[in-house]
């Protein structure tokens, strides 16, 4: 397994081997024209990058668009994922892959502020005047129609404070079910809180394998673990 | 746990990365790209890309490789500048030296690689 260091990246570079992402969390109405400036940026100077594409890259080693592809990651599962993020994205062409931490979404909206206070999950100043922060699982659906979506665990937790059997099965496995079962289709990515790169403990390493995941995003890359 | 983001509304007043990259100011480069308004602007990266089933062929187009050995140029760079001390398993050492570049040469308005060149050299 490929372990996060100075040697690692250099190889990966010096072959080829890399790829842009913009990593964003809360996207809120009051900021949407800045965000939209940040992303026509984007789309001006580069390609989207679907599943297929991602897997091609894999595959091959080669990109094989004319601009360099760029990921926009919307993370968390906030409800201005798709109120603001998502419409730029179909907008300026962008395919965004969103990592949803599927308790987040389950909880009870009159709850959901207390969830994100208590998950490591920000907010923003509109988050706070009451009524739903996360998307509805109706909004999963319909952002993954145009995108892609997986899970950020379901309680937005990292692979150190998730220890039993139980929890694994609820973080990594029942979260990959709960969302395929709400879009129809796979689940094909997963990523810890923080970003934890494949590598760090076997027991973690081999529930995100056996659980069917296709990639696991990290901090310093992105693993193709099935 | 988790903190209501406020913050500035705008970077109005701040140098531009290209201007830091050309003072050399590696460290004011790295403390603005961690100064970002994460509710308003994205935190670029660069990852790179790992198989955990087998080897990835190495890529054939000239400029995938002609990029990556210009990250790869900064990369070392801005690592000797930053993290000098770091082991070669430091992860957040690397994160640190990966994120100044991609903030330096692909956030918008960021220095394209071509005319990274000598300029912001280390001192």
């Amino acid at each position: 397994m490929t372990r996060p260091s100075f040697q690692t990246q250099r190889d990966q570079l010096a072959r080829g081997h890399f790829i842009r992402v913009v990593n964003y969390h809360s996207t809120p109405r009051g900021a949407r024209d800045e965000l939209a400036r940040e992303l026509a940026g984007f789309a001006r100077d580069y390609a989207p990058v679907t599943l297929e594409d991602l897997d091609r890259l894999f595959e091959t080693g080669t990109w094989h668009k004319d601009r360099p592809g760029l990921i926009p990651v919307f993370y968390e599962g906030y409800r201005n994922s798709i109120s603001v993020a998502a419409p730029l994205c179909d907008e300026l062409g962008l395919t965004g892959w969103f990592p949803i931490a599927t308790s987040f979404v389950d909880c009870d909206p009159e709850h959901q502020e207390a969830f994100a206070r208590a998950h490591w999950i920000s907010l923003v100043e509109e988050d706070t005047k009451g009524g739903r922060i996360a998307m509805s699982w109706d909004e999963v659906a319909e952002v993954s129609k145009r995108h892609v979506v997986f899970p950020h665990t379901a309680h937005h937790e990292g692979f150190d404070t998730v220890l039993s059997d139980e929890d694994i099965r609820r973080e990594v496995v029942d979260s990959k079910a709960q969302l395929e079962a709400v879009t129809g289709q796979e689940a094909p990515a997963f990523v810890w809180l923080h970003g934890s790169s494949y590598g760090q403990n076997p027991r973690h390493d081999q529930a995100v394998k056996d659980a069917g995941y296709r990639y696991q995003f990290a901090n310093t890359m992105i693993h193709r673990v099935n | 746990m988790s903190a209501t983001v406020s913050g500035p509304s705008s970077h109005e007043g701040e140098p531009a990365p290209a201007e830091l990259l050309d003072a050399g100011d590696i460290v004011g480069l790295m403390r603005a790209c961690h100064d970002r308004r994460l509710e308003r602007e994205g935190i670029p990266m660069v990852l790179g890309l790992a198989d955990e089933r087998g080897p990835i062929p190495t890529a054939t187009a000239a400029a995938q490789l002609a990029e990556g050995a210009a990250f790869l140029d900064v990369f070392d760079r801005y690592s000797a500048a930053l993290v000098p001390w770091a082991r070669d398993d430091d992860e957040g050492a690397v994160i640190t030296a990966m994120q100044v570049l991609a903030f330096t040469h692909f956030a918008p308005g960021a220095t394209p690689l071509s005319d990274a060149g000598t300029e912001g050299t280390v001192a």
